[in-house]
């Protein structure tokens, strides 16, 4: 065996997947279970479509992400305290997350104590009492949190790359209003609560070590009580187009580095461009091989963390390459950023480098089956954006049949330099510079 | 709750060069974990030279005998894996995860890379620009970070415990590539290192493939030893003014033993129950009762030397500092008189095990390389790959009285303690 050269290859092993067993609860609430005994440990997952901060009243944002947080502050029958010290007796968690659509709740134990957990989620879960003296410890608590955030780039740099993308639509809420946060009380928790949190739409995740059987009994006893309407709330369409593209600086006193997004819409998951646009954004940015990494990292030496992604919405998608760098650099960065995007729109994704990267996206969704969380969290994306059960079966197939030809017509369509909306959060002093660089910009895209 | 489950299964070799090989089947899916875990950290470093260890790992990433610079990301990822590597106070490390017909590869460039590295001059600048953006990027631009790096200097006394891991600007700027090539002769030889392959491979070639690959890598005269041990001192207190933070934060520390010991043992459990989650005695003192703080996190450190028992909170701007850290030790206190309650223990003891099973990449025994990780720590720092299963049998044993007493002796003290408060904003006079 020679060590000059790499050891023969062989072709990845096909990974057996499971599907998930179906049921419906008699309120209405979608079941999947997925038994699997690899770990003593049982993840569950419920998705709530509505739960999450698009769905705030604009009077009152935050609301959602309170109600989410003060599920586990107490309940009839039991004080925060005595909910957080079960989960960590189960040797688990519990907690809830409003996310931009939908609020999820996440919680595992030991598989030996699956029955008590269930029926502290069932509590949990119907029972909510949001208590006055609970909610003014997170009033308190949420307004330092929100003061610590906004002296946080990358949160400042978020928060303005939703604003430029969606402007007024839901899809731009990120953090909650501080006057409502000095406002609300019980009641707006138990409205929210009452019109979102209904079995209704819900989907409920189990995987790991437990008996389906016995595990779907339990179910219905414990959650077949949970009712409520859930209020018929529709979220206008998103816009396709970005509110705001150029620049827009955030100003942070103090910076030494600037964080930089770039990024613009781009069409859901159930789009028919998704794969192609998918397989060329990582070429761009997924990854130590990736474009980005290689020429702004390694080549140049601007960033130590720099790559390009998908962030999903439901009806959406938003493409976001970002980059922190020195002050000093902010510029040479975006323009290579640019290069590099510009490249993918122009020129053909040369054979072997698509097909490394389709390798590379194989392989790192190979890893998601080798722990249950993570198992639970593909098919928590299934419930979140509607995608068909068998989704992640289908992956492996669809990212390996994607052509150089609709790598670069989903770039050409969607990533043009037009089209991008770039935030950068950093010196004030940056903002004469950067005025001029978008006069440049603008030429050079006439030239 | 059945212990014994969650017992890693491990086989050793070592190879003629010294390199310690460990071996832990895992089959739950077609995935494998390659690491090589080297015992240098940035306590084996000098004045002058701080952030020199963490510089030397993104070195190996530059390009070696028979892998030119770039190819190392390019096989692995082209392949269908993931890789990094990270550098901690007392070791590095080094890991690729793959789908498991690509163990091969794994092993040839971890190989080849241990036996020759090549690196330039023009990769040694541009990685240390690389390491300047990540100083920015985890310190020098992020609230409370830099108290976190002043801090430890001031927990610490010996000079091998008190300095950050990234290091400062001006030794990195002075780091030359005869400093990178030494620093390989020294502490990149196959004696100092341990190997370990986990998860779904081919036991019956699995060996010959390592041998081909390593045992004519050749050993070198061990490093110097590096003396971590701390001398007893009085309190010592700062305050630091940190111009990106808007909410004021108490840092307390002691300083406590070594991991595989009682009294860390002991102190990882009071750790728990002080400030492990929700349930924890000061998030419930702090943040609920008397709603004096924002957060509160800590817990006892394990290192291979002397640790640190850490305490952090955020707390309202309109509550004295000295308020908030007298109900920490009034909490130290009750533990150190009262003790802890059968109750509580059981809780901590789920949670460990919990822990144990979590699926976090990293430490987790879901994870391939969470087995990886641990068996190859706990190989090259108590001599022993099966530490890491002893190690939950000892936790498990912990007694209550065990808690009271490591408590007592080791934070219900001033001896060794640290505090630092910090305030937002630039300083009285202090530039803006």
């Amino acid at each position: 065996m020679s060590r000059r050269t790499p050891p023969p290859d062989h072709p990845m092993g096909a990974l057996h997947l499971p599907l998930p067993e179906t049921a419906t609860l008699s309120n209405g609430v979608s079941v999947w279970l997925l038994p699997d005994k690899r770990a003593p440990v049982v993840e569950f997952r419920l998705v709530l479509p509505t739960g999450g901060r698009a769905f705030d009243d604009p009077e009152w944002l935050g609301v959602a992400g309170a109600t989410a947080r003060l599920m586990t502050a107490g309940t009839p029958r039991r004080t925060s305290l005595q909910i957080a010290d079960e989960a960590e007796r189960y040797g688990g968690s519990l907690g809830f997350a409003a996310n931009t659509e939908t609020a999820t709740m996440y919680a595992h134990c030991l598989a030996a104590f699956t029955e008590p957990m269930l029926e502290l989620i069932a509590d949990v879960l119907l029972n909510p009492a949001f208590p006055d003296n609970e909610i003014e410890i997170d009033r308190a608590n949420t307004l330092q949190r929100l003061a610590l955030q906004r002296t946080q780039p990358d949160f400042l740099a978020e928060e303005r790359f939703r604003q430029v993308l969606f402007g007024a639509h839901p899809y731009h809420y990120y953090a909650p209003d501080e006057e409502a946060v000095k406002r609300w009380n019980a009641e707006h928790l138990h409205r929210f609560y009452r019109e979102h949190y209904c079995p209704q739409g819900a989907t409920l995740i189990v995987v790991g070590d437990f008996s389906p059987k016995r595990l779907l009994k339990h179910l219905e006893e414990q959650l077949g009580a949970w009712q409520g309407a859930l209020k018929q709330d529709k979220l206008p369409a998103p816009n396709t187009e970005p509110v705001e593209t150029g620049f827009h600086l955030v100003p942070r006193p103090n910076s030494v580095q600037s964080v930089i997004h770039m990024g613009t819409l781009c069409p859901s998951r159930h789009s028919p461009d998704y794969w192609g646009l998918l397989v060329g954004v990582s070429v761009l940015g997924a990854g130590a091989s990736s474009r980005l990494f290689l020429t702004v990292r390694e080549q140049y030496g601007y960033a130590y963390s720099v790559g390009a992604h998908l962030d999903y919405y439901r009806r959406i998608s938003a493409f976001v390459a970002s980059a922190q760098t020195a002050t000093e650099n902010t510029f040479d960065a975006i323009r290579q950023i640019r290069a590099e995007i510009d490249r993918l729109l122009n020129e053909p994704v040369p054979p072997e480098e698509l097909q490394a990267v389709r390798n590379y996206l194989i392989g790192r969704h190979m890893l998601s089956w080798v722990t249950l969380g993570s198992i639970a969290n593909l098919f928590m994306q299934i419930a979140i954006h509607g995608l068909p059960m068998d989704y992640w079966h289908q992956y492996p197939e669809q990212v390996r049949t994607v052509s150089r030809e609709s790598v670069q017509d989903a770039c050409a369509r969607y990533l043009r330099a037009e089209r991008m909306s770039i935030v950068v959060v950093g010196e004030e002093s940056l903002r004469r510079n950067l005025e001029a660089t978008e006069d440049s910009g603008a030429s050079e895209q006439e030239g | 709750m059945k212990i014994h489950d969650a017992t890693i299964p491990y086989q050793q070799h070592t190879l003629s060069n010294g390199l310690r090989v460990i071996l832990s089947p895992h089959k739950v899916a077609p995935v494998v974990a390659v690491l090589v875990m080297y015992k240098v950290g940035s306590c084996n470093e000098r004045p002058g030279k701080t952030g020199f260890a963490h510089l030397f790992e993104h070195m190996m990433f530059q390009g070696s005998e028979n892998v030119p610079r770039e190819m190392h990301f390019k096989y692995v990822e082209s392949n269908g894996g993931v890789l990094n590597g990270f550098t901690s106070y007392d070791l590095t490390t080094y890991f690729e995860l793959l789908p498991a017909s690509k163990l091969p590869l794994g092993l040839w460039l971890e190989a080849d890379r241990m036996r020759s590295l090549a690196v330039s001059q023009e990769n040694l600048d541009n990685q240390r620009a690389v390491v300047k953006e990540e100083r920015r990027l985890s310190v020098d631009n992020q609230p409370y970070a830099r108290a976190m790096e002043r801090f430890r200097e001031i927990a610490y006394d010996n000079f091998a415990n008190q300095h950050s891991i990234i290091g400062s600007m001006e030794d990195l700027d002075n780091a030359t590539l005869a400093d990178v090539q030494e620093f390989f002769k020294i502490y990149y030889a196959p004696n100092n290192a341990v190997l370990v392959i986990a998860g779904d491979y081919d036991g019956r070639r699995v060996m010959r493939e390592v041998r081909t690959y390593f045992e004519d890598i050749p050993p070198q005269p061990a490093p110097p030893p590096v003396d971590c041990s701390e001398p007893d001192r009085e309190e010592r207190r700062e305050v630091f003014h940190d111009p990106l933070a808007s909410v004021p934060a108490l840092a307390i520390a002691w300083k406590i033993p070594r991991r595989n010991t009682l009294e860390n043992d002991a102190l990882q459990i009071a750790g728990e129950i002080l400030v492990g989650g929700r349930a924890s005695r000061l998030y419930q003192r702090l943040v609920k009762e008397e709603a004096v703080a924002v957060s509160v996190s800590g817990g006892a450190e394990a290192r291979p030397a002397p640790s640190l028992f850490r305490i952090f909170t955020l707390h309202h701007p309109t509550v004295a500092p000295e308020r908030v850290e007298a109900l920490i030790y009034e909490e130290i206190e009750r533990m150190a008189q009262e003790g802890i309650s059968e109750a509580e223990l059981e809780r901590v003891r789920s949670q460990i095990l919990a822990q144990r099973w979590s699926d976090n990449l990293y430490y987790g025994m879901q994870s391939p390389l969470g087995r990886a990780l641990s068996l190859a720590y706990c190989a090259l720092f108590e001599g022993d790959p099966g530490e890491v299963n002893t190690m939950l049998q000892r936790l498990m044993r912990i007694t209550p009285e065990q808690v009271r007493e490591a408590v007592g002796r080791y934070l219900a003290t001033s001896r060794n303690r640290t505090v630092m408060t910090i305030l937002p904003g630039a300083s009285q006079g202090g530039a803006a």
